[in-house]
């Protein structure tokens, strides 16, 4: 499993990759999509929508269960990966290109973890 | 004396209903009907189409019955055959309502009604024109398939719906839809289960744009499994034709694009039907293209009423039915009994699609604060053993009152399902009042159980 040094993580298995201070692309970890599995559906957000830290901005499905994305910054969609909707399995394939939401207008962020607590943190 | 009490203006599904009920209600009763007996509904509508899809769904099935042990070889269908068939169930049951006509007594008057003033109609039959006199008019004339002004539009090929059920009894290669709602993607299942090539056009950024997000994205997923191209937040510009092919031109977001078919269908809306229906200088008050009415049917004529298409916000068989007995129990003085508030809407894609009351979006604009339950049917055991598409059922309550106010459904069965739910939004009951039922396994049905686990512990966060 990798978890890129550049990346912010949080603790309910998303990254954060920041392009400013101000906006960020978020995608979910590796952890995550291993854990979750094949990767079937994704109920992406809608571009203005505002989002709140710790709140769900989206879910995603496996074969298995629904699981929702936790937004670990509170902002509003500026963009979503639309090529998700028809190719959820780019998930698994790809987690880190895979960015789901690009959040802007941050003006909160929940406590995120380094590459080595959440290795530390998820024990992997 | 008025020669009748009630005279309806179209047999459709709101005219022939309101007729049937005035009459076991006592009242003399006619209807004036130019086409056949059933309207848009049993003719060119709902019951044309599902008999189409019916035939579809048993081609789609054999050609994918060897998952299930079952090979088929030199499968074939004959289209002349599948529309022989659609006309032969549209005519059981239009004959069907002539048969109930004669037995209440309605008086079914073949030909054209024109509405002189309060309680006169001309009449124009084949003996001639008649004026007949009644102490209520009711019109329900309908809606006819819209057809926008683009450029092109008229060209032969591109046909509306009535077209396509009419006449078209050939198997196109290739079809383009445009309008992915739910007559475009209707016709998409029944074109893309026989093997057509199917391209559908949305001016919105989803299909069934008026619908919970959900049902759109996972639609445009399975159809594109199926292989069908969907292109949303797509406006036509102009269609042009070349030999036999029909090319359609269309923006999608900012690139221009075309494609090329055989035929094209255009599925954009309906629109209501007044033609000839008012003499001149006794037009009623309007809303848009619809009479406007009052909540009693009323329009601004007086003792002249309308119901379904021809006035009705919503376009549906069964609104204009429960109409028609409501606004003949309001002639009468009093309510009808159904809570026309609370419209269960099908659609007939596969898996059904099936929603009732609001969605968690509509909810939360309207500022309420909800919860919702879902369930995705991977688990289901009947959805396993049919190896269906990815299918959900989604429920939305009340954060407070914990009361059932939303569902919507995408899977097998959902047009058959969706009464319980919304047999629960009309009494008010919670999802512990609904939890309270036992579910029979294995059923579709024991989806609902789980959406209602789901959202009984949404609730409690």
């Amino acid at each position: 499993m990798t978890f890129p040094e550049e990346l912010k993580y949080s603790r309910s298995d998303e990254w954060v990759k920041f392009l400013d201070d101000s906006t960020a692309l978020v995608g979910i970890t590796d952890y995550a999509q291993s854990e979750m599995g094949d990767l079937v559906f994704i109920n992406l957000p809608v571009v203005g929508d505002a989002t709140e830290k710790e709140t769900a901005m989206c879910d995603i499905e496996s074969v298995k269960a629904v699981s929702d994305v936790i937004c670990p910054l509170s902002g509003e969609i500026l963009e979503v990966n639309e090529d998700l909707a028809d190719a959820p399995e780019t998930l698994n394939a790809d987690p880190y290109g895979a960015w789901i939401a690009k959040i802007g207008n941050i003006s909160e962020t929940e406590e995120l973890l380094t590459a080595a607590e959440y290795r530390a943190y998820r024990n992997c | 004396m008025a020669d009748y009490q009630l005279l309806v203006i179209g047999a459709g599904p709101g005219g022939y209903v309101a007729a049937l009920h005035a009459a076991k209600r006592g009242m003399k009763t006619a209807v004036i009907e130019n086409r056949e007996v059933g309207g848009t509904c049993l003719n060119r509508g709902c019951i044309p189409t599902k008999t189409l899809l019916h035939s579809s769904e048993i081609v789609a099935g054999i050609n994918g019955g060897e998952k299930f042990g079952v090979g088929a070889q030199d499968v074939h269908f004959d289209m002349s055959a599948i529309f022989a068939r659609k006309r032969e169930v549209s005519a059981k049951l239009s004959g069907g309502i002539e048969g109930m006509f004669k037995a209440a007594k309605v008086d079914l008057l073949r030909g054209v009604g024109t509405v002189l003033g309060p309680g006169e109609v001309r009449f124009s039959g084949s003996d001639g024109e008649q004026t007949i006199t009644a102490e209520h008019i009711l019109l329900a004339t309908g809606s006819v398939p819209a057809r926008p002004p683009i450029p092109g539009l008229d060209l032969p090929g591109v046909l509306t719906s009535d077209e396509l059920l009419e006449g078209c009894d050939h198997l196109y290669e290739s079809l383009i839809i445009i309008g992915g709602g739910v007559i475009g993607v209707e016709f998409v299942t029944f074109y893309a289960d026989l093997g057509c090539k199917v391209t559908v056009i949305e001016g919105l950024d989803r299909l069934l744009p008026n619908m919970d997000r959900e049902l759109g994205q996972n639609l445009a997923l399975i159809f594109k499994k199926r292989g069908v191209s969907v292109y949303t937040n797509s406006l036509v510009s102009n269609l042009t034709k070349d030999g036999d092919t029909l090319t359609v031109n269309f923006k999608n977001k900012d690139k221009e694009l075309s494609v090329s078919g055989e035929a094209v269908l255009c599925a954009i809306g309906r629109r209501p039907y007044t033609e000839g229906l008012f003499a001149p200088g006794v037009e009623p008050a309007m809303n848009g293209r619809s009479i406007a009415v009052d909540e009693n049917y009323q329009t601004s004529i007086p003792g002249v009423y309308a119901i379904g298409d021809v006035s009705s916000k919503i376009q549906l068989a069964h609104v204009a039915s429960a109409q028609g007995r409501d606004c003949v129990e309001r002639i009468l003085g009093g309510v009808g009994i159904t809570d026309i508030t609370t419209v269960p809407s099908c659609i007939y894609c596969v898996p059904e699609i099936a929603c009732v009351g609001l969605t968690a979006d509509e909810a939360k604009a309207a500022g309420r604060e909800v919860a919702v339950g879902k369930y995705v049917m991977f688990s289901n055991g009947k959805t396993v053993i049919r190896d269906g598409d990815r299918a959900f059922i989604k429920l939305v309550a009340d954060q407070h009152s914990r009361v059932l106010i939303g569902a919507q459904l995408m899977c097998e069965h959902a047009t058959d399902m969706i009464s319980e739910l919304a047999t629960a939004i009309v009494n008010g009951l919670t999802v512990e009042q609904m939890l309270k039922v036992l579910r029979p396994h294995p059923t579709f049905e024991e989806g609902v159980q789980d959406a209602l686990e789901d959202l009984r512990a949404k609730l409690d966060k």
